[in-house]
């Protein structure tokens, strides 16, 4: 048997991520990735069962990767301003160091393999989300209204704030820098809002 | 276990389905499968001592084209 090379692995999934963002699922082949990676179409195949079996692997280690850079010093019993405190410098630290992996997780959360990425995704994080949002519920530090709603309020500014930055521009090609100071006066307004 | 990487014309689940009981006959052939979604349309097999030139000639036999690929 073939040994597993994990600069090979490495390189191979920088380059799909990179490929599949660039130029969306559809221009995405095993030959072209083989070719950017400076590997043979053999040597993917040693890796991966087929074409979706990669995208599929490299969904996981994305996801999984977020997720533990999400949580880190975080617990589902801080309480509500200081949980989301910390998830919001995680998350926005993360898509900032990352914006091509995050940019690919929303693409494949687009496309029919949703299904499938979802059933893959591991209960840990969804659990940490879920009892934190009820113990803040519990403690009344959280108002109740339906997840969507929840979602939308708590982490939808953030994100949106992280796209401004990449992006290099707000509304109107204005120009934009995301700091820690607008970071924190949106998160404060987020609380308020959320705050019964 | 040993992997062979083939190249094929073998364009979708009718004729997939053609080729299918011709590997499944193989006994030394452990696992296979092809992957539609991709332009080389790759049939990968896993097998114990097998040569690519059988499943060559298997695939050829049955009207496709078919090339082992290397590392």
């Amino acid at each position: 048997m073939r040994t597993r090379d994990d600069n090979k692995i490495q390189a191979i999934r920088a380059h799909a991520v990179e490929m599949i963002v660039k130029q969306g699922f559809d221009g995405f082949s095993m030959q072209k990735l083989a070719k950017a990676a400076g590997v043979s179409p053999a040597t993917l195949y040693i890796y991966y069962k087929d074409r979706e079996d990669l995208i599929m692997q490299l969904w996981a280690a994305s996801f999984s990767a977020m997720a533990t850079a999400t949580l880190k010093n975080f617990d589902p019993s801080m309480s509500f301003s200081e949980g989301l405190r910390v998830q919001w410098l995680n998350r926005a630290k993360y898509c900032l160091k990352y914006p091509q992996e995050m940019q690919f997780m929303e693409q494949l959360r687009h496309s029919p393999l949703q299904e499938k990425a979802l059933e893959m995704v591991d209960g840990g994080f969804k659990n940490a989300m879920y009892t934190f949002v009820n113990n803040a519920i519990k403690k009344n530090e959280l108002v109740k209204v339906q997840l969507e709603v929840y979602w939308s309020i708590a982490f939808a500014p953030m994100y949106n704030l992280v796209k401004f930055h990449l992006e290099g521009q707000s509304i109107g090609g204005k120009k934009f820098t995301l700091t820690d100071k607008v970071l924190h006066e949106t998160l404060a307004l987020v609380i308020k809002a959320l705050t019964p | 276990m040993e992997l062979l990487i083939l190249k094929t014309n073998i364009n979708n689940k009718r004729q997939v389905k053609t080729v299918a009981p011709l590997l499944n006959r193989q006994a030394r052939i452990a696992r296979w499968n092809i992957d539609l979604h991709d332009v080389d349309k790759i049939l990968r097999i896993e097998a114990a001592e097998l040569h690519a030139d059988t499943v060559v000639q298997l695939i050829t036999e049955a009207g496709f084209f078919c090339e082992e690929l290397h590392d």
